[in-house]
């Protein structure tokens, strides 16, 4: 028995995107919660079930029910994991829905990850990983250098070079200046790219994600729940999550595979989809090479291909495929993976202004692809008829 | 570049203390399966080819390919900063291909660092060894 299409997101909500939100994650989380579920037109009492995903970096799920005043939570997940976790929340959510056990259950992610807790940076501690003793004696330990180290084999092994990490950064920008949430709304051509300083070679600054503060929710209830509500329910045909070998664990020796490359065939399965049904896709982009290697990974072009392919404008909005079309976590903001669904749902409801993808009906939404603590995870969204 | 002495090292765990006892000896020495002779990389507990616990941890050939490599551009970690930029490399060993130990190449005083070729043989050399901390690096095989 599948859950696919059982389940729905039918509120979306989120804070401010800032640099200094100056109030704790709590509030973050509490208030993203309310707008999503105000979004969906229910009553903050309703709710019965809490899930989120955090490193040690923001409100436990327990603490938020409480705050709502929930005495008999009928379900909850805070699971420990980055990214590759985001999209993997939701998917607990709607099985959790489908078998009764909640009726609506809301997801958030809400991280002070500018002003108070830097991943890999300033402020914290070394992760724990059992890799990490081996690398950190060389100065080498943070996500940039890990994604950098991967996308220089990728240069060499399919020619891939500047032009395609940068023509990523560039689309996502423009698409960000019709976004009125997004940090930057600053115009960037290839020519600013090529000018800002480098992070981590073959990384500039423009190739890596910001670092925000922010609380993103969504409201997961069963279809059936969703279509009496305020909004067009967006259903969930897909919620696959997995993983497997990361860049140094064992019994990968291809630097290019990734967890995402072995789960696709299995979301697209659940879903009953093919990558040619995919009309907008908001693709995990914690770096630039991040979304060229998922484009390959979820079947939109065979592999060494993808920087030719968005070089192509495909990717741009109006291409076959608009890819972050909010900007992504490039430009608009990073929430950890869970705007990405916003704005998933945001086009399929139709709601997306000035950047709406024409006639979108089926949205893919991605977790981090698994490089880096192994786990991934993905979406496959559809608005309701 | 960062004195070994200097640089940040984290807790050996009882998985990873041989590997650590070897490195200070000026050995690289790597967990190998006894029933089916599968190396493992990081040290852990049991095989992920044949599921056996039984392991013991010779010494490998310190000859390897350099895998990938990155140039970092930011201190973040602050006992690097006077080394920016610095090159990091991934190393894969010979003895199987998905060894892959990070690294860094031997005593490059170059400014910028000349960049490593994909594919270039290396092989492992020590450091710090007679301080008392070891720690492994590689030099491009003549
Ligand atoms: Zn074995």
């Amino acid at each position: 028995m599948s859950f696919s299409g059982k389940a729905a997101i039918a509120g979306i909500g989120f804070t401010e995107f800032s640099r200094n939100s100056g109030v704790t994650t709590l509030t973050l989380a509490l208030r993203a919660i309310r707008a999503a579920l105000d979004d969906a037109g229910l009553s903050p009492d309703e709710v019965d079930g809490v899930a989120t995903h955090r490193v040690s970096d923001s409100a436990a799920s327990m603490t938020v029910a409480q705050a709502f005043g929930i005495r008999d939570l009928k379900y909850f997940i805070d699971h420990f994991g980055g990214g590759g976790s985001s999209h993997q929340v939701i998917g607990h959510a709607a099985m959790a829905v489908t078998a009764g056990v909640a009726d609506y259950v809301v997801c958030y992610r809400a991280i002070n990850a500018r002003s108070a807790f830097r991943m890999g940076g300033t402020g914290r501690g070394f992760v724990d990983s059992p890799e990490t003793q081996y690398q950190a004696p060389y100065g080498y330990y943070t996500p940039p250098q890990q994604y950098a180290m991967i996308a220089r084999a990728y240069m060499d092994r399919y020619g891939a070079n500047e032009r395609h990490f940068g023509a990523v950064a560039v689309n996502q920008r423009a698409n960000a200046l019709l976004n009125d949430r997004a940090m930057m709304r600053k115009p960037m051509s290839y020519e600013d790219y090529l000018a800002s300083p480098w992070i981590a070679e073959p990384f500039r600054l423009p190739d890596c994600c910001l670092e925000t503060d922010v609380g993103v929710a969504v409201v997961v209830c069963s279809a059936e729940r969703a279509r009496d509500l305020r909004q067009r329910a967006v259903l969930i045909d897909g919620a696959t999550w997995g993983g497997g070998a990361t860049l140094y664990s064992i019994g990968e020796p291809d630097l290019n595979v990734s967890g995402a490359r072995h789960m696709a065939p299995r979301l697209y399965r659940m879903a009953g989809l093919s990558p040619a049904d995919v009309d907008v896709a908001m693709l995990y982009d914690c770096f630039t090479f991040a979304v060229l290697l998922q484009l390959e990974d979820y079947g939109f072009c065979a592999r060494g291909e993808a920087g030719e392919f968005v070089l192509s404008g495909a990717t741009a909005i109006g291409g076959t495929l608009p890819v972050n079309t909010h900007g992504g976590f490039l430009s608009e903001g990073y929430a950890h993976g869970m705007n990405h669904v916003v704005e998933a749902v945001m086009q399929l409801r139709g709601q997306a202004g000035a950047r709406q993808v024409k006639d979108a009906r089926i949205a893919l939404s991605t977790g981090a692809p698994g490089y880096v603590g192994g786990v991934t995870s993905a979406l496959l969204l559809r608005g309701d008829a | 570049m960062t004195q070994v002495t200097d640089r940040p090292m984290l807790p050996a765990d009882p998985d990873s203390s041989p590997y650590w006892e070897a490195i200070d000896r000026g050995e690289l020495r790597v967990q190998r399966c006894t029933t089916c002779a599968t190396w493992r990389w990081p040290a852990r507990a049991m095989c992920n080819h044949c599921f056996g616990f039984d392991h013991d941890w010779p010494a490998v050939s310190g000859k390897g390919t350099v895998a990938s490599w990155v140039r970092t551009h930011r201190a973040f970690l602050p006992q690097f900063a006077d080394d920016l930029p610095y090159v990091t490399v991934t190393v894969r060993l010979a003895e199987q291909p998905d060894l892959l130990l990070v690294g860094q190449l031997a005593d490059s005083h170059a400014e910028p660092e000349p960049e490593p070729e994909i594919g270039m043989p290396v092989r492992a050399v020590f450091r710090g060894v007679s301080e008392g901390r070891g720690l492994v690096f590689w030099e491009p095989e003549a």
